[in-house]
């Protein structure tokens, strides 16, 4: 098991970013989409483990971001601004919808916090499809059409990898760390100095920034949101299963889970036409039962995580023997 | 003159107990204060006031003459103020290492570098006799490690003042000497100290000072030898107070 | 003018009246159990389901079907807990609030999409009417009275078990101390299989009531959920009263904003509601919060 090194494993992210680099070159428009999706999906769950892992609040509606996201670059691209201000502007106004929203629902804990954002999307369905001037009612909305795959395809790569470091980089810093222990125990937390309400705020802010790119990217690419595209159950429950299924609370945990439901989807979606929502609940179900603490802390991968330095306890020693040296 | 510490006619109720009534305490720095009283008498209470966990329901808590009473928590402990808890309340699944970093990086002296708040803590927690521990996670602790673990979260605030709940219940005697040692060197590095306790012979050995309160009400203050005499603290331990402890007292 | 609001506002009070009832069922069962039970609004529909099936088979009075659906329901719910909740009850309350989350959210979908596989259109509901009643100028649909009136003895009956029985007692004693209830005996796993039986017999005997006035579809279980959370929010835990005073509220709300907005917006309102109330008051209005 000598193999299993971080230096290796380095390696083996450095080729697939290069296979994946190279992929729109031989690769049909069908494989590109896959990919597409994987890192849509893949940036979703990760931001949605900076507050549903670290956090330790159970944000059930996540996926508004990724609606308010689309729906924001697709109105703003058919008012005819360029994509890069598009986009900007979609995520300057998800990320400023975060932070008020933030204010009443961090007063919840608990169920009631979980409860409460899954009632957010249902209110966003509604307004989407009411607010028939601005978002196209229930009928969605058509963004210019052209073919945007190869762009877009390096697009969500891009954002899938800064989520991808903005991740690692969170669970190793000041603010991370403070991150845990408000999920740990809130009021001791704050009885250490840990400006408890504005940490929340601030961590369901940065946490919407990527979930409303990869819904402008989304859409552009697509060229169409609806409302049960952008608010429903499916787009909601997703980055959460991933990144339960992977492990919460680790960089690498969503991205294992995202390869593994991706795969899934792959083999089953395509054979079996209905009951896709049921899979998705027979797995939440397995999850809580079974491994709420997700596929890498299972007895057998959990020691080679943690081999790669990779889990949540990072190995102080190693650093300090450099230190002292 | 501006007292460390200074309460002004602190009340809390809670519905219609009064758990605290009309307390005015006034710390000065380098002290070991006591505060002692029958189980009930609201102590807990008055550290969670002071610490800035629930807010009095009238009265004032200066702080080097500022007004702290109003603060949220964190503020408070940025400032100065660290507490500990009676029941220990450690981030379970962190490292002991971690725990203290928390302490470090949002306390009132926090070191920009990393690095530098690794070897702080490192050194705070071979202080406490857990710098073996410091990659276990804190739920895998005894007991008396997390009492230890509490102490060095605490510190690792760098506070001046620190208040300590009951640290020392549940420890054996060998161990009550050795975390006595602790609370010395903690006061001469020069943090001042208040602690809750029920050991009356620690708070006779140690403090400078002790503060008795009964049912919400502070009945006497004063030098340890003085406040065992007084005939209203008596009176209030008395039913309420085992043998040996009542010796102690007398003594 | 005066008496359409009023026929609004009457209207409200009707509809609040099945909300409430609904809610409370949630109410206990999360008093109880500490958990939230994203299911609840499933059984509600499955409850809607099956009376609209003994209706059209065997034609009998829906309120008699509300009353025969119960132990049915209780049995349903007792074995739903044990199998899926049990396992999980003792975890300590954070991993029990993701486990729990998890898995009610997963039966949920999964109740509904097997439903909409097998019932896929939307059941317009059973054909049961009574004359209306028409008062100064308001007229009241007598079904809604009926069932109205219906719901009060069927929650005032409950509400005399949870006063005087042994299992009623247990369900206010753990709802209020877990931890004290325990200490001095009272089974609490029997009791809280018991009361998500009872809880997911409320929820399917209100379903029953529900599809009498409403259309039905597999899709609406989570809406409910959260609609009577919000409910449970605005009127405390284990409170029958509040429950009903919170469902009421609910229901003149929304009857209201579709009378000035137009229907499509009567989804919204509950969730406006419940942050609303969680902005003037975190724990809810008569609620506590953990």
């Amino acid at each position: 098991m000598s193999w299993i090194q971080r230096k290796n494993l380095y390696l083996v992210a450095i080729l697939c970013l290069c296979v994946l680099a190279a992929l729109p070159l031989p690769a049909s428009s069908y494989a590109l989409m896959w990919v597409f999706l994987t890192a849509v999906y893949l940036t979703l769950a990760l931001s949605y483990d900076i507050v549903g892992g670290f956090l330790g609040y159970m944000n059930l509606g996540h996926s508004t971001f990724f609606g308010l996201g689309a729906y924001s670059t697709a109105i703003l691209l058919n008012h005819d601004f360029g994509l890069a201000l598009a986009l900007f502007l979609a995520i300057i106004f998800t990320a400023a919808f975060a932070a008020i929203v933030s204010y009443p629902f961090f007063r919840l804990r608990g169920a009631y916090f979980a409860l409460a954002t899954f009632g957010l999307i249902s209110l966003m369905e509604v307004f989407a499809s009411n607010l028939q001037h601005v978002t196209g009612g229930s009928g969605g909305i058509s963004t210019p059409p052209g073919d945007y795959m190869v762009p877009a395809y390096y697009l969500s790569l891009i954002a899938a990898g800064g989520t991808v470091i903005l991740s690692h980089f969170l669970g190793r810093s000041r603010f991370g760390l403070a991150l845990l222990s408000i999920r740990e125990d809130e009021e001791v937390a704050r009885s250490f100095g840990v400006p408890t309400f504005p940490y929340k705020s601030l961590s369901l802010v940065i946490s919407s920034v990527p979930a409303g790119l990869v819904g402008g990217i989304y859409v552009w690419n697509v060229t169409y949101i609806s409302p049960p595209a952008a608010f429903g159950l499916e787009i909601a429950l997703s980055p959460v299963v991933i990144a339960m299924l992977g492990g919460t609370g680790i960089t690498l945990g969503p991205l294992v889970g995202a390869v593994f439901i991706t795969l899934i989807q792959e083999l089953l979606w395509i054979k079996v036409a209905h009951f896709h929502l049921t899979i998705y609940g027979v797995l939440l179900v397995l999850l809580g039962l079974f491994m709420p603490g997700g596929i890498l802390r299972t007895r057998w991968l959990w020691p080679v995580v943690q081999r790669l330095g990779f889990g949540e306890k990072i190995d102080y020693f190693k650093k300090q023997g450099t230190l002292e040296r | 003159m501006t007292y460390l510490l200074e309460c002004e006619g602190v009340t809390k109720n809670f519905g219609g107990l009064v758990a605290l009534k009309d307390i005015s305490i006034q710390v000065t720095k380098d002290e070991i204060i006591g505060i002692i009283g029958p189980n009930g008498a609201g102590k807990t209470t008055l550290f969670n006031i002071i610490a800035g966990a629930l807010p009095p329901s009238y009265g004032k808590v200066f702080f080097k003459g500022q007004r702290i009473s109003e603060k949220p928590a964190s503020e408070i402990c940025r400032l100065g103020i660290a507490r500990t808890y009676q029941m220990v309340r450690p981030f379970n699944s962190l490292t002991t290492l971690e725990n203290t970093l928390i302490g470090l990086s949002f306390g009132r002296i926090n070191p920009p570098d990393y690095k530098k708040r690794v070897i702080e803590a490192m050194n705070i927690l071979t202080f406490m006799g857990l710098g073996t521990k410091a990659n276990n996670a804190a739920e895998t602790l005894t007991l008396v490690e997390k009492k230890y673990l509490e102490m060095a979260r605490a510190m690792a605030t760098s506070p001046e003042i620190l208040l300590l709940d009951e640290v020392l219940s549940g420890l054996g005697p060998a161990e009550i000497v050795r975390a006595m040692d602790t609370i010395r060197e903690i006061q001469a590095s020069g943090v001042t100290v208040i602690m809750i306790e029920h050991v009356l012979s620690v708070i006779m050995e140690l403090c400078h000072r002790v503060i008795v309160l009964n049912y919400g009400v502070k009945i006497a203050e004063g030098k340890p030898n003085e406040v065992a005499n007084d005939p209203r603290v008596v009176e209030a331990y008395i039913g309420n107070v085992e043998m040996g402890e009542q010796e102690t007292l007398n003594a | 003018m005066a008496s359409q609001f009023f026929q609004v506002v009457v209207g409200g009070i009707l509809l609040g009246g099945i909300y409430g009832f609904a809610a409370f069922g949630l109410s206990i069962t999360f008093g109880v159990l500490n958990i939230l039970n994203l299911t609840h609004g499933d059984f509600l529909m499955l409850g809607s389901l099956v009376g609209y099936g003994i209706f059209l088979h065997f034609g009998i009075n829906p309120f008699i079907i509300a009353i025969i659906i119960i132990p049915l329901f209780v049995v349903i719910g007792v074995g739903f807990y044990l199998l899926l909740l049990k396992p999980i009850s003792g975890k300590p309350p954070n991993q029990l609030l993701v486990a729990s989350v998890l898995i009610t959210l997963g039966a949920s979908i999964v109740i509904e999409d097997l439903t909409s596989f097998f019932w896929p259109h939307p059941i317009t509901g059973i054909d049961y009417s009574l004359p209306s009643l028409e008062l100064y100028g308001v007229v009241i649909s007598e079904t809604r009275l009926f069932i109205l009136l219906f719901l009060l003895i069927l929650a005032v009956s409950i509400q005399l078990y949870l006063q005087k029985t042994y299992m009623g007692k247990s369900i206010r004693a753990i709802t209020q101390c877990r931890g004290g209830a325990k200490l001095i005996g009272i089974p609490i796993s029997r009791i809280s299989a018991l009361t998500f039986g009872l809880g997911v017999a409320i929820a399917a005997s209100a379903g029953v009531f529900y599809i009498t006035l409403f259309t039905v579809t597999p899709v609406i279980g989570i809406p409910l959920t959260v609609k009577y959370m919000s409910i449970v929010v605005l009127g405390g835990l284990g409170s029958l009263t509040g429950s009903v005073i919170g469902g009421i509220i609910l229901g003149i709300a929304e009857s209201l904003t579709a009378y000035w907005f137009g229907a499509q917006w009567s989804p919204a309102v509950s969730f406006i509601l419940l942050i609303s109330i969680l902005m003037i008051k975190p724990e809810g209005l008569l609620g506590r919060q953990r």
